[in-house]
């Protein structure tokens, strides 16, 4: 039981497979529940949430961490939007949120006004973008999802040199 | 006491210091980031590594890639895209060397008033015959998606341009400063120097060049600073009869020191430095000190030093191009992820210019998710005009995996803006986030909602152009993402001019308010150019502000059009380069 305890994912690691679910869908749990899901992997099978946590709390290392600031934040937000969104499937809120309830949670961020405007503004703004590049970047499951046949020191490529 | 300091090894700083050392000036080039000496080894072709914000060997920040990246205060949404090192931004830049057009100068046609250059378009040619050479610049080579471009360009009705000088609205192959492939560069997927030469058409412009394998520094087909200018820089004593060049790199340059003069404007006398690894502060005093650490550090060395503004122009009217992105699918092969960034462009001289853009697919992906007009499908901020295209805003779950689901059918044309100087676009110091190991960090506005209805007006045209061309080149489906601004072409914080009241350093690069102190980079640009790709510009400017600097300061004489360029992939350079074994 324990064991089983600490293999659950703690709520930022919940929040962040939602919203990595949310970009990148995929057959798991979290883009079912969130209705919009697809047969090929997905973001949280690319690795994406774990590559986000990196990212975030690396770009700004703070106390609290980056990614427990946004996850307080998404889950601040879906609360607002849904207030008997928990108990549910998650114990993040934004989690348990319908695809069309994520987006207007960051519809909501984006449209905030105030002196913390910006910086959620700029949070909410890169999110989608920084999850979408974390994804494809990873070669098993964005390289196949996007049919780049990987890197290389040269391609066949070179046509010649163009003439009107 | 040293004859110039240059702070920052980027895009003008490196012009600036070897052609000072090629005329025997004792020259001190400070870099706040890493020097990439064993690309090789140091760089990857994998976006991951390259390209993260936070832990990519290309993001803005100090060597130890533990560290993160350094902070700026960005009050919207944005993303500022700037590499930290020697090279500076032209490590993963494309290389595209368009001479801007007339309009911006002084005596030109066009809304440019009042922030055109101080001087005339053809005062600044033969400086751009002189780095065009030196670099070199050569017409680009053609793949698939430059075919696809340049069909769609032609279909549309536009004619192809020959010469350098823009002559009107026209499509071409870019003049690119990247080495024409040659033996089995472009032909084969692993390819070696001196099997193969130039460009290997590998599609990782975005992850630094460390192509062909094997090739001396100086060879490598792209010609950002770090493989043209700066091995120059380094080896002015060998290939001609200068002095090398001094680079200190992990050197982040915490002010300006002044010299005052009683009755008189102050000097500048030297600079105090910090170094990333150890923090150990420096001082070092010299004749003249120029600033080339780009378009945001440089007014927040500006601000740090507390030097004098009396004009409040130092960091105003940046210019970023107000970039666009407009993405078309198609139903057969493009070859959208290989070969140079981007190797064709089309210009419209008064609106700005499009090119088609490689993009690896995590890059790709990127660019599909970012958009100021929110998450297509859901809403659009108010904003959501489509240019034409079939879809606008950010493109996430089933919609983007959809869009993306072939890399390689999808054809990129980045919309560069020419976009107005405007006064609320500006770099200060934050006073909301704390200061880091180096002082005061900047804070950057560029509120996207607030631009001239010129620069709306120019972007909105260039972006239906896009979709028109991508049309007439046979897409199936294309998205305009109204980008938020992703700003990675910066001009025209610290702006030369005639107008002392107006500009930041007179028509020689040198400051109206301290004298002895140049400013050599980006931010030195009167104004955004026009909306073409700004480093031949600014490289041309900062072998200007040189050649001003060794006449008015060192008793020299200009050189210019009196003496004939060296150019970086020389034979007698390639030598120099492997006796000091860079």
């Amino acid at each position: 039981m324990r064991a089983a305890t600490s293999l659950k994912p703690d709520l930022n690691h919940q929040t962040m497979n939602g919203l990595v679910a949310f970009i990148v869908p995929g057959p798991d749990g979290y883009s079912k529940k969130q209705g919009e899901w697809t047969k090929t992997p997905g973001g949280i099978a690319a690795g994406g949430t774990r590559a986000l946590i990196e990212t975030l709390d690396l770009f700004i290392p703070s106390t609290p961490p980056l990614t427990t600031t946004v996850a307080a934040i998404l889950n601040a937000q879906a609360t607002q939007l849904d207030p008997g969104i928990v108990p549910g499937k998650y114990d993040a809120p934004f989690a348990n949120l319908a695809f069309s309830q994520k987006a207007e949670v960051f519809r909501r961020l984006e449209a905030l006004q105030g002196p913390e405007a910006g910086a959620l503004s700029f949070l909410a703004g890169n999110l989608p973008g920084l999850v979408a590049f974390l994804v494809y970047a990873e070669p098993k499951v964005g390289y196949k999802l996007s049919r780049y046949s990987g890197v290389a020191d040269g391609r066949r490529e070179f046509k010649g040199y163009f003439h009107a | 006491m040293r004859d110039v300091i240059v702070v920052g090894a980027g895009g003008g700083g490196a012009v600036v210091a070897k052609e000072l050392a090629a005329r025997g000036l004792d020259v001190l080039l400070l870099e706040a980031g890493p020097r990439w000496a064993h690309t090789e080894k140091q760089w990857s072709h994998y976006e991951r590594k390259a390209n993260n914000p936070a832990s990519g060997y290309f993001r803005f920040g100090p060597s130890d890639l533990k560290k993160g990246p350094w902070r700026r205060d960005l009050p919207q949404y944005c993303y500022l895209w700037q590499t930290g090192g020697v090279g500076g931004s032209t490590v993963h830049f494309f290389g595209n060397c368009p001479r801007p057009p007339r309009g911006v100068f002084a005596g030109g046609s066009g809304d440019y008033d009042p922030h055109r250059f101080p001087f005339p378009y053809e005062e600044l040619v033969p400086y751009f015959e002189w780095v065009e050479h030196t670099l070199p610049v050569q017409t680009a080579p053609m793949g698939t998606k430059e075919e696809v471009f340049l069909r769609g360009a032609t279909r549309m009705g536009l004619r192809v341009q020959t010469g350098k000088d823009l002559e009107g609205e026209a499509c071409r192959a870019q003049p690119n400063a990247i080495l024409q492939p040659a033996g089995k560069a472009g032909k084969a997927k692993n390819p070696k120097y001196p099997a193969a030469k130039g460009c290997t058409f590998c599609g990782h412009c975005l992850e630094g060049c460390i192509e062909p394998r094997g090739a001396p520094r100086n060879l490598r087909a792209k010609r950002s600073t770090d493989t043209s200018y700066i091995p120059m820089a380094l080896t002015a004593n060998r290939w001609g009869n200068g002095r090398a060049v001094e680079l200190v790199a992990d050197a982040f340059v915490l002010r300006v020191d002044l010299l005052p003069v009683a009755g008189l404007r102050p000097l500048a006398g030297g600079v105090t430095w910090r170094s990333t690894k150890t923090g150990r502060q420096t001082t070092e005093e010299a004749r003249v000190v120029v600033l080339a650490g780009g378009c945001v550090e440089t007014p927040r060395l500006w601000f740090r030093s507390g030097l004098p503004n009396p004009n409040d122009r130092v960091g105003r009217g940046l210019t970023d191009h107000y970039p666009d992105f407009v993405i078309g699918r198609f139903s057969s092969y493009t070859g959208s992820t290989r070969g140079p960034g981007s190797n064709a462009r089309a210009d419209f001289p008064g609106y700005g210019s499009l090119e088609v853009m490689t993009l690896p697919p995590a890059l790709q992906a990127y660019g599909l998710a970012f958009s100021a007009s929110g998450i297509a499908g859901f809403y659009d901020n108010g904003r959501g005009t489509t240019a034409g295209a079939d879809v606008t805003g950010r493109l996430v779950g089933k919609r983007l995996k959809r869009f993306i689901q072939d890399v390689d059918k999808l054809i990129n044309v980045l919309v560069l803006t020419d976009d107005d100087v405007e006064p609320q676009n500006r770099v200060t110091l934050s006073h909301t986030s704390p200061a880091d190991e180096n002082g005061a960090i900047a804070r950057v506005e560029v509120p996207y909602r607030a631009r001239s209805a010129r620069t709306v007006r120019n972007r909105e045209f260039l972006a239906a152009k896009a979709v028109q061309l991508l049309r007439a080149a046979g897409a199936k489906e294309i998205a305009r993402m109204d980008l938020a601004p992703v700003v990675f072409h910066l001009h025209s914080t610290m702006r030369t001019g005639a107008d002392q009241t107006d500009s930041v350093v007179d028509p020689n690069g040198e400051s109206w308010s301290v004298g002895r102190l140049f400013v050599a980079d980006n931010s030195a640009l009167a104004n955004g150019v026009g909306g073409v790709n700004p480093t031949l510009t600014t490289q041309a400017l900062a072998t200007r502000t040189a050649e001003k600097i060794f006449v008015k300061y060192f008793g020299g004489e200009p050189w210019v059009g009196k003496e004939s360029p060296v150019s970086s992939i020389d034979a007698a350079v390639t030598r120099a380069v492997k006796a000091a074994g860079l």
